[in-house]
């Protein structure tokens, strides 16, 4: 489950389009949301609030080993955030799970921009350790982000910034931290076919290649890696479909993932990592399981009758979520607007890739004409995608699991009464207090255990107003 | 005290077996830390080198890192293979029985070994930087894709590993210290990981000099500290200033009980006789008015009898004053053959246990006392308790009146004296008189302060004494809780008002006179101990011992401390003057 101030940054990226999905960084981001998925270890609770239109904070009480917790605000001056940012009763599940990455070709960048800025704090105790982060957009292509962490006893303060670059063709990113004065350049290049193809199912794939650089000074610390994504649709159901490939160099580390949208509420990831050295191999399997109540239909489509000029007025949509459309709206829904024809002006403003970023900035913005002469064959992939963010899911399931660690990782994320409940368990047949790595002659005394026990467990609950 | 050097224990390998064992589980131990493992003290020299080499091989993967938090090892230590082909050389060029107050030995050792062979395997990992993110907070550290772990199988080989060593040894009543100096180690690394080869090495001879320096002493500190005050965890607070700057861990005991067993089973015995015949559990002295039941050794409950006879003014005149009426040369040789036996003699009353030293009441008025004898006794017993007592205004007293050559030349004159009239020997003629005396002649003693004093250092060290005593015997604790009783019993009949009024056991002038001939004892054995020592064919291993500090204390002739546990022969087990058992002879290889 994303955090609510996770949430809100990601909120305030899209409003001031910025595209997270194209950087270095992400470029593994579904098959790590799908496999390595990150599960609570404790109780924690977390209660958000917007308390004005620019600032947000959390309460958050958890029970990790001893009873503690943190205090987090958050000031924005982007005016449209309070406008976007929902609360947990309203808030689509999709925008508050890591999960597959919808990837759409042919970004635009807002029309008009201004710089922008957020602030962020975190305080915790009984540890008085200080998160801060400052992130401000300095040119439409461009932005600057802070990080730093500062302990009140004074032994470690840690000050990482960023320098990231975001354009069309793709993002560059520098990174230096003060924390063994590490030193990264990444980038990410793309090689997708650009609007020129948009009319041709080919125009629905993006290929991007990246790669990383890292030296930690203090001790000189190398670390490089390289990745290709390719992202692109089934052409006949239009399912889309995730292949990563990244390579480690210097230690011989190749991995390879594929990942693969069935149905709207179904994932599957397989990824397969090799050491050309040390010729060791792991397989890691992952899936999501997303459900739809048949009450969340209904209530959907009450609301969505009632208020779909609020919906239309405040678009939420993102691109991360396949977003062409606004986002409180059912599978139901959307089914009478995907049969229309297509001269029909709403079906272009509900198909059309990437028009939330042009409705953001301006709702009642008039289409152009070209746009009424897309193909047909267009719509297969649109409508799947649409089908995806219009449904009103409940709750998602996630379990993944690999072959070398031999565990079972197991995640429920959901919604109840207003709640965002993750509850999540890590199971293995390693016992737990068994040394790193085996050693070889314990492990010959100790007989691996033939049931698989709890190596964690959490529940996580959020709730936002 | 005594040690042995058990030579069989090197020359199977079985040795090298139970070494590896050790030395695996020391390394394996979950805080690795660099003085994991300790020196084994019975299994001498060899066992020391060796680990303090794999102690330092195990450090270079984790200064590598350079991360204090961060460890490189992805799995426990291996040890392969430990070998000690040749039986390490242990050459004592020095030895010196200190009469210094706190310690007991001093000596200088020669250690050397040559040809051994260690060799561990363990798992490192190769990525540090995977190191280095996951121990970074995650909020500031950039998230870096494909950054997996990668471990490395590593074995690091140490061959003709050659150690000499000149070291320092001080056995103390507490510990035993070792400072290693002239450190000559050498070895030859082989690392599977080539490229690590030459940096491993480097950084391991660099750390060497500390480990000699400072690791290796202070584990051996704090092990025998253990050891001598058996059952009781002391927690060394130099360990607080240990080596290990990243983690301030106390270093680890590889040795455990059965450890103990390879203690020289004779000696053990031995000690274990010595303990068992002071063992009783009569509240009163046994032999009621003798000082030992053993020659030669003062039991704690004696002590005290043990005490009056040393030369006060008080012994010295009443003795001197009967000298000339009862000198009686047979009963005289008689009483010298029961002494340490005799429990026949009635012992006349006596109203405390404190030693007088006041003159008595009838030298003072014949006027026949000697101002040079009483500045003799004055200085002795001033000597004896002097250890820690600050000099007084009697002493610059004394000083300015005569130069201190006085002093020696009051020594003999005395000597003489007592030697001659040591025979008075009928109880009921000592003059209760001068008890009565005694108040009287402390407003005209010359020497007052001299009572006071002795008595003051008396009473120090029967406190100290008792309350160390039973904690000295780590090898033997079934009999201690027996002895741990005795002195606590002592002191509070020493302390308890009642016991001034009870009438209590006065030695007979007879015993009395054999302080005098005792004498000559401890010269003796002071003589023995010194020559052998110097042709340098002893080997010294500490062992727990036994605390005879304040019996030695008194058998000195100049009243320092003088630490042993009984005069004990090795060869046909009779009482005498040979060699103490701490300073065995043993066949040295060549």
């Amino acid at each position: 489950m994303i955090e609510y101030m996770e949430y809100v940054l990601r909120q305030f990226e899209r409003t001031t389009s910025w595209d997270r999905d194209y950087s270095y960084e992400n470029i593994t981001a579904t098959s790590d949301n799908l496999l390595q998925f990150e599960i609570p270890d404790s109780l924690n609770l977390q209660i958000s609030n917007q308390s004005t239109p620019n600032t947000f904070n959390t309460f958050e009480l958890s029970n990790r080993s001893i009873i503690n917790g943190s205090l987090s605000y958050l000031y924005t001056d982007c005016g449209q955030l309070d406008k976007i940012v929902q609360n947990s009763l309203k808030v689509p599940l999709q925008q508050r799970v890591d999960t597959y990455q919808c990837l759409r070709p042919g970004r635009t960048l807002g029309t008009s921009f201004r710089s922008q800025m957020l602030l962020y704090g975190r305080m915790y105790w009984p540890g008085s350790i200080l998160e801060a982060m400052y992130c401000k957009r300095l040119t439409p292509q461009s932005q600057l982000v802070l990080k730093s962490l500062l302990s009140a006893a004074g032994e470690s303060s840690i000050l990482t910034l960023y320098w990231q670059r975001n354009a069309p063709w793709g993002s560059q990113d520098i990174v230096f931290s003060t924390n063994e004065l590490l030193l990264g350049y990444r980038f990410l290049h793309n090689l997708s076919p650009g609007r020129s193809h948009e009319g041709s199912p080919h125009g629905q794939s993006t290929l991007s290649l990246g790669a990383e650089f890292w030296l930690g000074i203090s001790n000189l610390l190398p670390g490089c890696s390289t990745a290709l994504r390719y992202c692109t649709h089934a052409t006949n159901t239009g399912k889309p479909i995730t292949l990563t490939l990244s390579l480690n160099p210097l230690f011989g580390h190749i991995s390879s993932s594929y990942s693969v949208k069935f149905s709207p509420g179904t994932t599957f990831c397989s990824k397969y990592d090799f050491n050309v050295y040390s010729i060791e191999s792991n397989l890691s399997f992952g899936c999501e399981f997303w459900k739809s109540s048949a009450a969340a239909h209904k209530q959907a489509t009450n609301e969505e009758e009632t208020s779909i000029e609020v919906a239309t007025e405040t678009p939420v949509s993102d691109p991360r979520y396949c977003g062409a459309v606004p986002g409180a709206r059912s599978f139901d829904q959307i089914r009478p607007f995907a049969e229309l024809p297509s001269d029909n002006q709403l079906y272009h403003q509900l198909m059309m890739p990437n028009s939330s970023n042009a409705l953001i900035d301006n709702v009642n913005l008039p289409f152009p004409s070209p746009l009424l002469r897309y193909p047909p064959e267009k719509s297969v992939t649109d409508k799947f995608a649409a089908m995806i963010d219009a449904t009103q899911f409940t709750s998602v399931l996630k379990m993944s699991s690999s072959l070398r660690d031999k565990n079972l990782r197991l995640l429920w994320e959901g919604k109840y009464k207003g709640f965002l409940v993750s509850a999540g368990a890590e199971l293995t047949t390693i016992p737990l207090e068994a040394p790193k790595t085996i050693n070889e002659i314990t492990a010959q005394q100790v007989p691996r255990p033939l049931w698989l026990r709890p190596a964690k467990f959490g529940i996580q609950i959020q709730y936002s107003t | 005290m005594s040690f042995i050097f058990n030579r069989e224990t090197f020359e199977d390998n079985s040795f090298n077996e139970v070494l590896r064992e050790k030395l695996m589980r020391a390394l394996n131990l979950h805080d690795r830390t660099v003085g994991s493992s300790s020196g084994a003290m019975t299994t001498g020299t060899g066992a020391v080198e060796c680990s303090g080499a794999a102690a330092a091989g195990q450090r270079p993967p984790r200064s590598k890192g350079g991360f204090s938090k961060v460890d490189i090892l992805k799995s426990g230590i291996i040890v392969k293979k430990v070998e000690f082909p040749t039986i390490p050389k242990l050459e004592i060029l020095d030895l010196d029985v200190s009469i210094q107050s706190k310690s007991l030995i001093k000596g200088i050792c020669k250690v050397s070994c040559r040809d051994a062979m260690v060799q561990i395997t363990t798992e490192i990992e190769s990525n540090l930087l995977l190191l280095h993110v996951n121990s970074s907070p995650k909020f500031t550290t950039p998230k870096l894709i494909s950054n997996d772990s990668f471990t490395v199988p590593i074995t690091m080989t140490f061959d003709k590993l050659h150690l000499e060593a000149i070291t320092n040894i001080f056995v103390k009543n507490t510990g035993v210290g070792i400072s290693f100096n002239d450190v000559n180690l050498d070895f030859r690394l082989q690392c599977s990981i080539k490229l690590l080869q030459s940096s491993i090495e480097k950084r391991l001879k660099a750390s060497m000099e500390e480990v000699f320096k400072d690791v290796l002493p202070s584990v051996i500190f704090n092990m025998s500290q253990r050891w001598f005050t058996h059952g009781e965890t002391v927690v060394p607070t130099v360990d607080k200033s240990m080596v290990s700057s990243d983690t301030p861990v106390q270093p680890r005991m590889i040795l455990d009980e059965s450890d103990l067993s390879d203690l020289s089973p004779a000696n053990m015995l031995r000690l274990s006789t010595l303990v068992s015949s002071r063992q009783t559990l009569c509240l009163n002295p046994t032999a009621v008015d003798t000082i030992s039941t053993i020659p030669g050794c003062l039991e704690r409950q004696n002590l005290h009898r043990f005490n009056l006879r040393f030369p006060s003014l008080y012994n010295y005149y009443s003795n001197k004053e009967q000298q000339g009426a009862h000198n009686n040369e047979k009963n005289r040789v008689e009483h010298l053959k029961l002494w340490g036996r005799s429990s026949s003699n009635p012992i006349p009353t006596r109203a405390s246990f404190k030693v007088e030293n006041t003159l008595p009441k009838e030298v003072l008025d014949s006027n026949s006392y000697d101002v040079r004898v009483i500045t003799a006794i004055q200085t002795k017993m001033y000597e004896r308790a002097s250890n820690d007592v600050v000099l007084r205004r009697r002493k610059i007293k004394m000083r300015s009146r005569k130069p201190s050559k006085a002093n020696k030349d009051a020594v003999s004159p005395a000597q003489n004296d007592s030697g001659t009239s040591s025979c008075s020997n009928v109880a009921s003629e000592l003059p209760h008189a001068s008890l009565q005396a005694n108040p009287q002649s402390d407003e005209i003693d010359p020497a007052p302060e001299g009572g006071p004093n002795a008595e003051d250092a008396y009473k120090e060290e029967l406190e100290d004494s008792g309350l160390r005593a039973p904690q000295d015997f780590p090898a033997l604790e079934n009999v201690t809780p027996v002895l741990a009783q005795l002195p606590n019993q002592q002191r509070s009949r020493l302390g308890s008002p009642l016991s001034a009024g009870r009438p209590t056991p006065l030695l007979s002038p007879l015993d009395d006179s054999h302080w005098l001939l005792q004498k000559r004892d401890p010269q003796d054995l002071r003589t023995t101990l010194y020559s052998p020592i110097r042709n340098g064919r002893f080997y010294v291993m500490p062992q727990p011992q036994l605390d005879t500090k304040e019996a030695s204390a008194f058998l000195l002739e100049n009243g320092k401390r003088f630490g042993f546990v009984g005069l004990l022969n090795n060869h046909n087990l009779k009482w005498g003057n040979d060699p103490p058992p701490p300073y065995r002879e043993v066949s040295i290889t060549q």
